[in-house]
């Protein structure tokens, strides 16, 4: 199976978050035609691996996508389809440079399709424990010339407020006007915080999801979810503190939590990626992400140099246009093959 | 020990036992530079961090 055939098979399966299936028997099926050992584990990931030693690379991509199938098609170089950016060109990316490898004595390479990428990461979560690489590469857009550092955190929370109600001439503050009141000294706090930072990526970034109110005849209430887009010097548990210092007479419930991660540069891993970059003729870049990945997760587990790569454009992630370009896709095929070899060199 | 010039400023810099890819600073200007090569020993600016959107 030629990389592109591989490509196009993965995107004609489409598999939404918690129904990966389809695409998971294909990913697998197509892992075994190319001399990989798999296994489908027990939370539906598909795994492949080939050579056998006690030094691993593990490359981490996810084989579900957001909602939204778009017919598979091909315009002139350009493949569109649910995932093409978001993340199966990078998961075939990783397959094909593999399979085309001579994986030396002493070296085993890992090659996941996890599940639930968009969701819960219940896919990565499930094999966090089962590997200590000595390398790391998660599957995420970064163009093919270009190596992602980082991620922003993240803190998820609903903010409620509950107030008795009153005549509305009597000019009490409701339990709706205390919650806008929350969300004005939330926004203020975060002007505060990223005074001395120019850079989105070391910005706290508030985004208000949802809001309701209600009553019931005696007693108001509103209610807010919030997201916060955290930088690598403000943790989780941090901003829940300061912002419970804010929230007045409502209370804050932690939904979800995930550190920022920030790798390091001068690793055998970067410096891998740099010099074969410029190996076939690209000027490198770094990217700094304000989402969050899975590398958020698994990086700070295994303790190893850890980087995500891929080919795409990820404004294109989410979006009823995604597409790849299949010379960027072979370009990043080759830089991954050229970053492996020197790795296991190492 | 190997000599060699900043990109940026021109200002001398020694360098000992450093690797292809490896990043280091310019002493004098601070700039953040790559080892593109070692012999001969070769710098140039060091990649852009850029950022996007993304997850």
């Amino acid at each position: 199976m030629d990389e592109v055939t591989l490509l196009e098979g993965l995107l004609r399966s489409y598999s939404p978050t918690a129904a990966e299936q389809l695409a998971v028997e294909f990913l697998a099926h197509a892992m075994r035609g190319l001399d990989f050992q798999v296994e489908v584990d027990a939370v539906g990931n598909a795994i492949g691996w080939r050579g056998e030693g006690g030094r691993q690379i593990v490359l981490l991509g996810h084989i579900d996508t957001v909602r939204g199938e778009i017919p598979v098609r091909r315009e002139g170089d350009l493949l569109f389809g649910r995932g093409a950016v978001d993340a199966k060109g990078a998961l075939a990316c990783f397959v094909a440079a593999v399979s085309q490898l001579t994986i030396p004595s002493g070296w085993q390479v890992v090659v996941i399709g996890a599940v639930g990428e968009e969701g819960d990461s219940r896919g990565a979560k499930a094999i966090v424990d089962r590997y200590w690489p000595d390398f790391a590469i998660i599957g995420e857009p970064s163009g093919w010339d270009r190596v992602t550092l980082g991620y922003k955190g993240s803190l998820l929370l609903s903010y409620r407020v509950e107030q008795p109600l009153a005549h509305p001439a009597a000019q009490a503050e409701n339990a709706p006007e205390a919650a806008v009141a929350f969300w004005n000294r939330l926004t203020a706090a975060a002007a505060a915080w990223n005074e001395p930072y120019q850079r989105t990526f070391d910005q706290v970034t508030p985004i208000l999801r949802q809001m309701q109110s209600g009553e019931d005849g005696f007693n108001g209430w509103a209610e807010l979810w919030i997201n916060l887009r955290l930088p690598a010097w403000f943790a989780p548990g941090q901003a829940f503190i300061e912002l419970s210092a804010l929230a007045g007479a409502g209370r804050l419930h932690l939904l979800d939590a995930v550190p920022a991660y920030l790798g390091e540069k001068n690793t055998a891993l970067v410096r891998a990626f740099l010099s074969a970059i410029r190996a076939v003729g690209g000027k490198p870049a770094f990217a700094l992400k304000s989402g969050t990945a899975d590398l958020n997760l698994a990086a700070p587990v295994w303790g190893c140099p850890a980087v995500a790569y891929g080919p795409g454009d990820s404004n294109l992630d989410h979006t009823p246009n995604e597409h790849i370009s299949l010379s960027e896709y072979r370009r990043s095929i080759g830089v991954l093959k050229e970053v492996l070899n020197q790795l296991m060199q190492v | 020990m190997s000599l060699t010039s900043c990109p940026e400023c021109e200002a001398a810099i020694e360098l000992n036992d450093v690797l292809v890819g490896e990043i280091v600073v310019c002493p004098d200007c601070g700039v953040d530079l790559e080892v593109i090569s070692l012999e001969p020993l070769q710098l140039e600016l060091a990649p852009m961090e850029e950022e996007d959107w993304g997850e």
